[in-house]
């Protein structure tokens, strides 16, 4: 911590020129309020009084790391939309877990987000089950709104997928779930790289809802 | 790792891009933010394995109005995470203390992509 002090006041006196506005004379040490997706992180850092820019000096990004992975509320509460029969598979697939719907909803979601966005063929995948398999989940019975509670260490794997890919954090989520039910049903199908997936995620449910 | 120490490190480095990566891969650096911050330590992540070929300019400083700063650097890379490719600029420089002896931390101007704030 004196360490990190020691950087930040350095990094004040160190100002002779400032990134935006050209001369240090406008920068001040102010405590400031810096949104995390419904709620605001407080932190003290340097602002420039002039253009508004303030610094995100380590001390301050692990102060926030360390607010948010503590933060017991939820950082943001997307809707996405699903159809009936959508919401019909879900709920057969989470009572097999015995997990609640939104609880599951999160689970195929944390799936996507920390074993498939990464693999090397994920664009086949995602092209595959758009294309193909989730046709029935996407177009089949009534569409009704779902609120889904996120937290902190998600909202930050959903934020930069959601910046990515230049969609909203319920479109990410939608995706996400029809994805995960897509593979959930694919033990008919012939591509085989969605049994093995499917195999996966089966475990993975099963250990989150044992845990749960 | 005290400021002499860094700065004996930063001078050892090769290359301006291993002096970038050695201010990553030492918490040095701060980012200069005029938005919701969205978590840009993500987009930093990838210049820790850029080939050491990769180019960084380095702007001359200026003159016409007081001293500029030396260190100004600017990089372009990919981040090729989550399925896509997403180019990224940063513009930055390294601060030193009011001698310019010790090398401080680098402080990030600007990191974007296609033109927007991260």
């Amino acid at each position: 911590m004196t360490r990190r002090m020691t950087v930040q006041n350095k990094l004040a006196a160190g100002h002779r020129f400032f990134p935006h506005c050209g001369d240090g004379i406008n920068i001040m040490e102010k405590r400031i309020s810096i949104p995390v997706g419904i709620e605001s992180f407080m932190a003290r850092t340097m602002v420039c009084k002039k253009c508004g820019c303030y610094a995100l000096t380590p001390e301050v990004r692990h102060a926030m790391d360390e607010w948010g992975r503590k933060f017991t509320k939820n950082i943001i509460e997307p809707q996405p939309v699903f159809t009936e029969t959508a919401h019909q598979f879900a709920e057969k697939m989470s009572m097999q877990y015995g997990l609640k719907r939104v609880p599951f909803f999160r689970v195929l979601t944390a799936f996507y987000l920390s074993r498939i966005v990464n693999r090397d063929d994920f664009l086949e995948l995602k092209n595959y089950y758009e294309t193909h398999v989730s046709k029935r989940f996407l177009n089949e019975g009534a569409r009704s709104k779902v609120s889904v509670p996120i937290r902190y260490l998600m909202y930050r794997k959903l934020q930069t997928f959601s910046e990515v890919w230049k969609i909203p954090h319920s479109k990410v989520i939608e995706e996400a779930v029809l994805f995960g039910l897509t593979v959930l049903s694919s033990e008919k199908e012939n591509f085989k790289k969605l049994k093995t997936i499917s195999e996966s995620l089966h475990q993975y449910i099963a250990d989150v809802a044992q845990a749960a | 790792m005290e400021d002499d120490e860094f700065t004996r490190k930063f001078h050892a480095q090769p290359t301006l891009l291993r002096k970038i990566q050695l201010a990553i891969m030492e918490d040095r650096y701060t980012i200069w933010s005029r938005y919701p911050p969205n978590f840009p330590d993500e987009y930093l992540k990838p210049i820790l394995y850029l080939p050491d070929n990769t180019p960084v300019v380095m702007k001359v400083p200026r003159r016409s109005s007081g001293a500029g700063l030396n260190f100004v650097l600017e990089l372009k890379y990919m981040y090729r995470e989550m399925g896509r490719t997403v180019p990224i600029y940063l513009k930055g420089y390294f601060v030193q203390d009011d001698v310019g002896k010790l090398i401080i931390s680098f402080a990030i101007q600007s990191l974007k992509k296609d033109g927007d704030n991260l």
